[in-house]
């Protein structure tokens, strides 16, 4: 249910401490700085952002691609456990997992759209001259299903006491191929482009997916542990044991697939006879971009998560908000480090081009841009919390079990 | 004009544009082309291109050290694939196979997402990163009470601005439904063998303006057409062949053509 019955949120906003103002302050100022970025772009055009003829896909793609893989794999890898898989050890996490993916949905939507050269005739355009051909009008169709699945599974939770399970199991059924078959399609922009090898063809889906459901996890962790500390109703609803058993493990291993894809992907580029392959795979990691695509991307972002979850001893509640905020920074990275490596090397030696090395800096419009990105997620996060009992249980016909009662096990099988 | 433009042009006077079956290609002579760049200066002015945007450009290619080297100059321009990646992968149907087989792009339908530019293995789409001639806003003067601003020109001259004719409206561009005599910003640009020029039977200004006939344009599915008796005479090469794209611009005679082993400077086999 929503807090309107009890709590508003003025009483929530009143009943606050300064620290909440500040942080109310913070993403104000996240939306000036965004508001900057989105207005000279309009105005001026792309011409203020960083991205070049050789580069024209720059930040604000991956910063797109880091949101709409967010929202899908925290779908795909948690909600959809539950509200499909019924493993009920995560059914505290399907609420607010539901929320976050739809604003991370909407906060990648934002970004992609204010990159756009004429953003305003972008979905009439789609509407009214589709192309089927093309993956990318099929990304927009699957993922607005998916937001279409999203609300209507947050409504039956939120509104609905006793929902008939098998409209929400229809539901949660759409709102998990949807974003499947939206991911891979998003990962199939990237492989259909056959002049950049980079992006690794058929491959580029399954990695895309991969990726999506450790960031996922990353987020809806990092969230509900920093939640736990805040609210009381959270920690009674999701157990320690959720935390560092079942959700750190999961990272662990979510991570460790990460890795795995990411090295093969990299050793196969390395290695292959395809000079323009290897060249942007030797760029990417041994060029100026290495020091934040493997230090960051790697490093930072996957090695040190996964060590920490991997050792029991780091693996406290802690342990797994540091390694879920690692990964989410690490990913954001990596998702930089893909797009723009397959655009690196120059595809023609025209003079009036750069080569055999194409390179790219984000702007200080692009850099705003992102930043209203997370202040818009920042924002509705926190007006969804207001609004919405985030902790309150997934419920059905059958079992209208109360969650003030209702005390997860978290991962027992796991140990 | 000489006889075989002369032909040229006749061969197009009796092509239809949309004619069932026509299929327009370009032959580029590399024997014939001095890397003059009359082609691109042409089309720049022909399409009112602003600096640093070239729908018609080159590849260079220097191989060996000196005094055993190799210049290699390919003109370029969009090869209005058969098998387009551009118009596959666009979310709008802006980019699609017109007439003619010509990769056509409507300007109204773009909506800038540069799909296309990370499609295309040519780096043939470029985007109008702002409004292509913004000089022709500004107030200032080169010299200050000495000349005009170019806005100022544009107010004398009574152009209106929101209207359709700004100081870079072009009138040749209007001819055709697909192309706008005034450019803008937001949206990507491309050859498109100047399909204007082409409704009124005149060839791309490219092949017009190459003053050694390095160019040689027409129907391809026309068995007497020149470019089909130059394609079945030499051996016809596209750039990129294994990216399948099918272009439908060839090049002949390489200028290199194995006279020399590259970086010896002796004389190749086959020679
Ligand atoms: S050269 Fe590039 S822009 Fe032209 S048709 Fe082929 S893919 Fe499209
Ligand atoms: S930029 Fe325009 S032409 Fe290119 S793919 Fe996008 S909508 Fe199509």
């Amino acid at each position: 249910m929503s807090h309107a019955e009890g709590e508003t949120v003025v009483s929530s906003l009143k009943s606050s401490g300064k620290r909440y103002y500040a942080w109310l302050a913070f993403i104000g100022l996240g939306f000036l700085i965004g508001g900057y970025g989105v207005l000279v772009t309009l105005i001026e055009g792309t011409s203020v952002l960083g991205i070049t003829g050789q580069v024209p896909w720059g930040i604000l793609i991956s910063t797109y691609v880091f949101f709409a893989l967010l929202s899908t794999g925290i779908c795909i890898g948690i909600t959809s456990l539950s509200s499909v898989f019924g493993m009920e050890r995560y059914e505290p996490l399907v609420k607010r997992g539901v929320l976050l993916s739809l604003i991370t949905l909407a906060a990648g939507g934002a970004v992609i759209m204010a990159g756009l050269g004429q953003p305003v005739r972008a979905i009439p355009a789609m509407v009214l001259s589709p192309n089927p051909s093309a993956p990318m009008w099929w990304m927009i169709v699957l993922y607005s299903v998916y937001g279409g699945a999203l609300v209507a599974e947050f409504v039956l939770i939120d509104r609905v006491d006793d929902p008939p399970r098998r409209l929400s199991r229809t539901v949660a059924v759409v709102a998990l191929i949807a974003p499947i078959l939206a991911g891979a399609t998003l990962g199939a922009i990237f492989g259909t482009a056959e002049a950049r090898p980079y992006y690794g063809g058929l491959f580029a889906s399954v990695f895309l997916l991969v990726t999506a459901v450790a960031s996922g996890v990353a987020l809806i962790t990092a969230v509900t542990v920093i939640e736990r500390k805040l609210s009381s109703a959270t920690e009674a609803v999701v157990s320690e044991e959720l935390i560092t058993r079942t959700l750190g493990k999961y990272l662990g291993v979510a991570t460790a697939a990460v890795f795995l894809v990411t090295g093969l992907r990299h050793a196969y580029g390395l290695t292959a006879t395809n000079e323009a392959l290897a060249t942007a795979h030797q760029q990417m990691l041994f060029g100026g971009t290495g020091l934040w695509a493997v230090g960051i991307g790697m490093g930072v972002g996957l090695l040190v998560p996964m060590v920490l979850m991997a050792v029991p001893r780091t693996r406290t509640v802690g342990g797994v908000l540091a390694a879920s905020v690692l990964v989410l920074v690490g990913m954001f990275v990596s998702r930089l480090e893909f797009v723009l490596g397959g655009q690196v090397v120059a595809l023609t030696n025209d003079p009036s081009n750069q080569f055999p090395i194409a390179s790219y800096a984000p702007s200080a419009a692009e850099l705003a841009i992102v930043v209203m990105g997370f202040a818009l997620f920042a924002g509705l996060y926190t007006a969804g919390r207001a609004l919405f009992d985030l902790d309150e249980l997934p419920h059905h016909e059958e079992d209208t079990m109360s969650h003030t009662t209702h005390v997860p096990d978290g991962g027992e099988t796991d140990e | 004009m000489s006889s075989e433009s002369e032909s040229l042009d006749a061969e197009l006077e009796t092509t239809t544009l949309d004619g069932e079956g026509v299929d327009l290609s370009m032959v580029i002579d590399l024997q014939r082309c001095t890397g003059c760049g009359a082609c691109n200066i042409g089309c720049a002015q022909e399409n009112n291109l602003q600096e640093g945007m070239a729908y018609s450009s080159r590849i260079i290619e220097t191989n060996g050290e000196f005094p055993n080297v190799s210049y290699e100059y390919t003109p370029t321009l969009c090869n209005q694939c058969d098998d387009a990646p551009c118009a596959e992968g666009c979310p709008t149907s802006a980019l699609h196979k017109g007439k003619g087989g010509i990769t056509m792009h409507d300007h109204e339908t773009c909506i800038g997402c540069k799909s296309c530019m990370i499609n295309c293995p040519y780096d043939e789409i470029h985007l109008n990163e702002e409004d292509p001639h913004p000089t022709w806003e500004s107030e200032e003067a080169t010299i200050e009470s000495g000349t005009a601003s170019a806005r100022a020109v544009k107010d004398r001259a009574g152009v209106d601005d929101d209207v359709d004719a700004p100081a870079y409206y072009n009138p040749n561009r209007e001819v055709s439904e697909t192309e706008h005599p005034t450019r803008y910003k937001g949206i990507v640009e491309k050859c498109n063998f100047c399909v204007h020029r082409l409704e009124r039977d005149e060839l791309p200004r490219c092949v017009e303006e190459c003053p050694c006939e390095a160019r040689i344009f027409g129907d391809r599915n026309d068995p007497d057409s020149t470019v089909n008796e130059v394609l079945a005479k030499y051996n016809p090469d596209v750039l990129k062949a294994d990216e399948g794209t099918e272009p439908s611009v060839n090049y002949v005679r390489d200028y290199n053509g194995g006279s020399y082993e590259r970086g010896t400077g002796e004389p190749g086999l086959g020679d």
